[in-house]
């Protein structure tokens, strides 16, 4: 199968969804393309990557988020979890996954940036001519 | 990032992965939380020979019934899931 993973946030939430998405799907066989806009298109950038931590969640459940975040940070720490790319980059090393990563968000911020300011996951810069593309190649549709 | 489990694991004790038998390996996925149980079990078993065995332990509950699930949607068979104290030891064959 044909997956399309479309991201628009940068939190943390949506960034562990994403790598366990991509990987789960490829462990089983499946291709992932991977289309980020919005915010999640600067999540990819280097020197950004490491530093997200902010976990989207109703206040009520700001606790529980907070105890993910710091349950996330121990496991990498302990050898027995992956960041979120480092998850993308395990799934490139097992099947085909590839990454898209749209430019609009750069543009309206009046931003340059080059395929070298990215994390080395991302496959290419594109813009929604691509995200259409893409809609007619996979088979499933999944948006974060 | 290197697999935990790639370098040498056959027939050694290095990593997660050993060999406790003739073609019958024992994967040991006891503190990793979703995906990484599934994607050891299926990474390990692409790399056995058909008809290994491999007995694959974990320690989530939600395991018991992924791990299963996914291997038998790749054809190959589970033989047995048990709770041992408080973990799981599930046995797959490999087609």
């Amino acid at each position: 199968m044909r997956i399309l993973i479309l991201i628009t946030s940068s939190t943390l939430d949506r960034l562990i969804t994403l790598g366990t998405i991509t990987l789960g799907a490829v462990s089983m066989g499946h291709e992932v393309a991977i289309y980020a806009t919005q915010s999640a298109s600067f999540a990819f950038l280097r020197g950004y990557a490491d530093k997200i931590g902010g976990y989207n969640s109703d206040s009520v459940l700001s606790e529980l988020a907070g105890g993910v975040v710091r349950g996330y940070n121990d496991a990498i720490k302990g050898g027995r979890f992956y960041r979120w790319y480092e998850m993308i980059r395990q799934a490139k090393e097992i099947g085909n996954v590839r990454v898209y990563v749209c430019t609009q968000p750069f543009e309206l911020a009046g931003i340059k940036v080059g395929l070298g300011d990215f994390l080395d996951v991302v496959d290419e810069l594109v813009m929604i001519g691509k995200y259409v593309e893409l809609l007619e190649w996979c088979d499933k549709s999944v948006s974060l | 990032m290197t697999w935990v489990i790639a370098v040498g694991f056959m027939g050694t004790e290095n990593g997660m992965v050993r060999r406790i038998g003739d073609n019958k390996y024992l994967l040991d996925a006891r503190g990793y939380a979703c995906p990484y149980p599934q994607v050891f079990t299926l990474k390990v078993i692409k790399e056995l020979k058909s008809g290994s065995i491999m007995e694959v332990l974990v320690d989530n509950p939600a395991s018991c019934d992924n791990v299963p699930a996914a291997v038998r949607k790749l054809g190959h068979e589970v033989l047995e899931v048990r709770q041992e104290g408080g973990y799981w030891r599930i046995v797959v064959r490999k087609r």
